[in-house]
């Protein structure tokens, strides 16, 4: 199972759309995790997952995050369009796109 | 024109990514959240011990004054490993932060000399005044809870930060690492490789406090509450120092940044200061010192959010005339009565919406001031008891009240207050969208 990694500043906006993400990947039979931390943990999170999407609010921690996890995972930023509306089925997809899956 | 957003996205990203990058900041921030469970359960015990189990409450009806205060002593062992030692709390949590962003090879030696130069820092001797006594008395050989409550939150910063980077820089330097040959247990290699590097950090703390007192006669302690925690706590309290860090906050958010490692670091600190001075003249029954504290900012100006976004949802839900609009308020409740709002800034959304600046960035602070007014003139208790941000409204009001209905009220006029500061702007961008939504219809019928 591949495990998708949403981070924000306390990990608390980001675990609502999580609960969604994973509603929408069983209701689509796949095979994927999702979890939300809070930015403070990534350091000692990030190796046990296979993408990162960041919440657009600390978006401009894009580049610092790249370099604190050696480039060693695909970094995104999530859009804020569908941040903001909480739409699962477009954050799902934005992670199978990066894991080139879709 | 959307070049021009680019440039000022640009910008603002680059201030805040500047920000970011300081590593002090996140290592505060990061102590400063870990260190809110223990806030927590202190404004628990400071309620029930000084409302419900008060000697002269009314509880005071139903059971003996003396089991009353006997059972405030479960109370006060919990305060005593709470509050009275936050800073040695917030030494030890900004020490191992900073030493695992300092990628440290053994994270636990830097904290343990970092708690160990707090220490060092503090006078030989204190004046003490014996219970029932009236002057104080000159005692060595303790540490009181004036020195490691909040009171020494900036010695614990300075602390936390100065004695881990120093210790860092020397256990690197080759030549003061003691190398041991043959078969050696891991531990006692890595103890004996910092061996010269802890003595030398004790030493130059001990040596600086030293000839500190010995020159001017004044103790390190006194030194950096006098001359920097005392006039930031100042500052951050006073309303204008307020408002303006609180402008920051919001204007970032309306930039779609979040305030945490950027504005926070310097607002959060003082006000936790400010906070807990309230909390303790609570406890003993003193004239409450500060209006401003920090969960003034979330009771009163983040009412389900930074923006007090609650009231325009309550403006959408009555005077909107578009669907998707009442849809998207509906959606984005749950998260907003626990004042989260992230949805609604990116989803709305309130990001770069030139209808939204108004009402988002300083609708809050004219709650500010309300606030505050009616706390000075004692229409509202203040705040004496820590909540965290993420207790939803009206109920947040109770609680760092001290259970006290007239602050719920006050919140409930400040959403009044901020709905009539939503509801022009709201119709404002309706009336802009639908003359966007005209416009294609024509076009889409001369097509």
């Amino acid at each position: 199972m591949k495990k998708i990694l949403l981070v924000c500043n306390d990990g608390m906006s980001t675990g609502f759309l999580t609960n969604k993400m994973n509603e929408y990947i069983q209701s689509q039979g796949l095979d994927y995790e999702v979890r939300a931390i809070s930015e403070m943990t990534l350091d000692r999170e990030w190796e046990n997952s296979d993408c990162i999407l960041l919440g657009p609010q600390i978006g401009y921690l894009k580049d610092s995050i790249v370099s604190r996890i050696h480039n060693a995972r695909p970094v995104e930023v999530i859009s804020p369009i569908d941040y903001g509306r909480i739409n699962a089925k477009g954050v799902v997809n934005q992670a199978l796109k990066m894991l080139g899956d879709l | 024109m959307s070049s021009k957003k680019d440039l000022i996205i640009n910008k603002v990203n680059g201030i805040a990514q500047v920000m970011a990058k300081q590593i002090y900041f996140r290592a505060m921030r990061d102590a400063f959240a870990m260190v809110v469970p223990f806030l927590v359960l202190t404004g628990f015990v400071i309620l029930i011990n000084n409302v419900v189990l008060d000697p002269a409450g009314f509880m005071s009806n139903y059971v003996k004054v003396e089991t009353l205060q006997t059972a405030q002593i479960l109370g006060t062992k919990i305060t005593n490993g709470t509050m009275n030692i936050l800073s040695l709390l917030v030494v030890i949590l900004i020490s191992y932060s900073l030493s695992v962003t300092r990628k440290a090879k053994n994270v636990i030696i830097p904290v343990v000399v970092a708690v160990s130069c707090m220490v060092i820092l503090m006078p030989t001797t204190i004046g003490i005044t014996p219970i029932g006594a009236t002057e104080a008395v000159e005692v060595s050989g303790v540490i009181p809870f004036s020195l490691t409550n909040a009171g020494g939150m900036f010695v614990a910063i300075f602390t936390g930060i100065l004695a881990t980077e120093l210790f860092i820089k020397l256990s690197r330097i080759e030549k003061l690492q003691i190398k041991l040959s043959g078969n050696v247990p891991g531990a006692i290699v890595s103890s004996f490789n910092s061996l010269i590097s802890v003595m030398l950090t004790l030493c130059i703390f001990a040596i600086i406090s030293f000839v500190l007192v010995i020159t001017t006669g004044y103790e390190i302690n006194e030194i950096i509450v006098n001359i920097i925690q005392a006039p930031l706590v100042h500052l951050t309290t006073s309303l204008p120092g307020f408002l303006v860090l609180c402008m920051f906050t919001n204007l970032l958010f309306f930039f779609g940044i979040h305030a945490g490692g950027i504005v926070n670091p310097i607002l959060e600190p003082p006000l936790l200061v400010a906070m807990q001075q309230n909390v303790e003249a609570f406890a003993a029954k003193a004239t409450i010192p500060n209006i401003i504290v920090l969960p003034f900012r979330d009771l009163y100006g983040h009412i389900g959010g930074t923006g007090s976004t609650i009231a325009l949802l309550i403006v959408i839900f009555i005077w909107s005339k578009r669907r998707e609009h009442k849809q998207f308020a509906n959606m984005v409740i749950p998260t907003s009565i626990f004042n989260i709002n992230e949805p609604i800034v990116f989803g709305f959304p309130i990001l770069f919406n030139p209808f939204m600046l108004i009402p988002f960035v300083f609708g809050p602070l004219v709650l500010f001031v309300i606030a505050y007014a009616a706390t000075y003139l004692g229409l509202v208790s203040p705040i004496v008891a820590y909540v965290p941000w993420s207790v939803p409204p009206l109920i947040n009001g109770w609680l760092a009240s001290g259970g006290d209905f007239r602050n719920v009220i006050l919140q409930l006029v400040l959403i009044i207050i901020q709905v009539i500061i939503y509801l022009p702007f709201l119709k404002m961008y309706e009336r802009s969208l639908d003359i966007i939504d005209e416009e294609n219809a024509k076009e889409a019928i001369k097509e």
